[in-house]
């Protein structure tokens, strides 16, 4: 049982090592990279619209204009939002670290407006270490599970540390200093909670 | 096979250090899983796609101020400062109404507040609304400095703490693997198939 736990503890950090270092990294210049200078850059361009869309306009269902902004306008990213406007208008947005991609689809006058943002090098970090959520592309829904796999290494990191300090050792140093850490965070969080 | 006082030195790093932010683990680890999840997200749209609705204000009270004739956000941060409330000014939430008066959001892990400063600056209405345990736990993930809160100075230690044990671990666990034999095989095949899947997965979402 010992000797499980030790090896999972190990081979958990060294098999997520490479995404837990990445969000060290991110995190670090989301916190304090926010004055480095991050120049955005942008594009607008003007493309016909398919005469199957236009007469159609996707059936009035957004993830038609999402496939359509993706398959046929090759928009890169997740697709955050996909909303009908008046008179026959989409707006589609999508986004993946450094790049904000935005597709108006107007059947009126038969175009489609697609404007490109994208961001330097630090928002493009701070932006990868706030992508997750489990929707769009398969590849996203993958990259959700590697997110949850992070966030279950760390609780299990702590646990499986914890159990084994308490079964090999369990001494008087470890103990304070396992009290002291654990009283402050739950101290905090209580009057953050509860407190005035 | 190094001197035994070096690899001891290592382990009491790696042991110590590593109780000493196992509360920060387990933290960062349930918020993330709340974020990765839409779970305790404000209304208003959250990264899951869920809208969750808020809590109706727990709390209203006025309170008398000295006004200042200043731009927007210069009064925002005066009435801020009069009122003592902890947390961030969302700059972003300032709202000049038609009437003069000015409303904007001061948020901090677990609850916020919605300011009311009315035309002439005198007097202001707060709304305190608390998010509940999740939004503690959401509100701390990354939170190392709260403007007019004593407490997160503590915060701030324990947090450049933790990650300073945290970084230890990291390189002392690292070094620990690498003085073993059994299991040397199979810790080289993790990282490498982690590296390799990490980057693969990286490089898929940039597409």
């Amino acid at each position: 049982m010992l000797t499980w736990i030790r090896r999972t503890h190990m081979l958990m950090g060294l098999a997520l090592a490479g995404l837990l270092a990445m969000y060290t990294v991110t995190g670090a210049v989301m916190v304090w990279g926010r004055r480095w200078n991050s120049p955005v850059t942008g594009s607008v361009q003007a493309r016909p619209l398919p005469d199957s869309w236009r007469r159609a306009q996707g059936d009035g269902n957004p993830d038609s204009a999402a496939a359509l902004a993706r398959d046929h306008y090759g928009l890169a990213g997740r697709v955050d939002e996909a909303r009908r406007e008046p008179e026959g208008r989409w707006h589609v947005i999508a986004r993946r670290p450094g790049l904000r991609s935005e597709i108006r689809l107007d059947s009126r006058n038969g175009t489609a407006t697609i404007a490109l943002q994208r961001d330097g090098w630090a928002r493009t970090l701070a932006q990868l270490h706030q992508f997750f959520g489990y929707r769009g592309h398969p590849r996203h829904i993958v990259w959700a599970v590697a997110v949850d796999a992070c966030a279950l290494a760390l609780i299990i990191f702590a646990a499986s540390g914890v159990y084994l300090w308490w079964r090999l050792k369990r001494d008087a140093i470890g103990g304070l200093v396992l009290a002291g850490s654990t009283l402050y965070a739950v101290a905090s969080f209580a009057w953050l909670a509860l407190g005035p | 096979m190094p001197p035994r006082p070096a690899r001891r030195w290592l382990l009491h790093i790696h042991l110590y250090l590593g109780l000493a932010c196992a509360p920060y683990l387990v933290i960062y680890g349930l918020s993330s899983l709340a974020f990765n999840h839409g779970w305790g997200s404000e209304a208003g749209g959250d990264e899951a796609g869920e809208v969750t609705a808020t809590s109706p204000p727990s709390e209203r009270w006025s309170v008398a101020l000295e006004a200042i004739a200043k731009p927007p956000l210069q009064r925002a941060q005066s009435a801020r400062a009069q009122l003592g409330v902890a947390g961030d000014l969302q700059a972003w939430t300032l709202r000049p109404q038609a009437d003069g008066s000015l409303t904007f959001r001061v948020t901090r892990p677990g609850r916020h507040y919605d300011v009311t400063v009315d035309a002439s600056g005198s007097s202001a209405e707060i709304q305190a609304t608390r998010s509940g345990w999740l939004g503690v736990l959401r509100g701390l993930h990354g939170l190392h400095h709260l403007p007019y809160s004593i407490w997160s100075r503590s915060w701030a230690f324990y947090t450049y703490g933790s990650l300073l044990a945290i970084v230890s671990c990291l390189a002392s666990g690292g070094l620990l693997f690498w003085q073993l034999r059994r299991d040397r095989g199979l810790g080289f095949a993790a990282f490498g198939l982690g590296a390799a899947g990490s980057a693969a997965m990286l490089f898929a979402i940039f597409l």
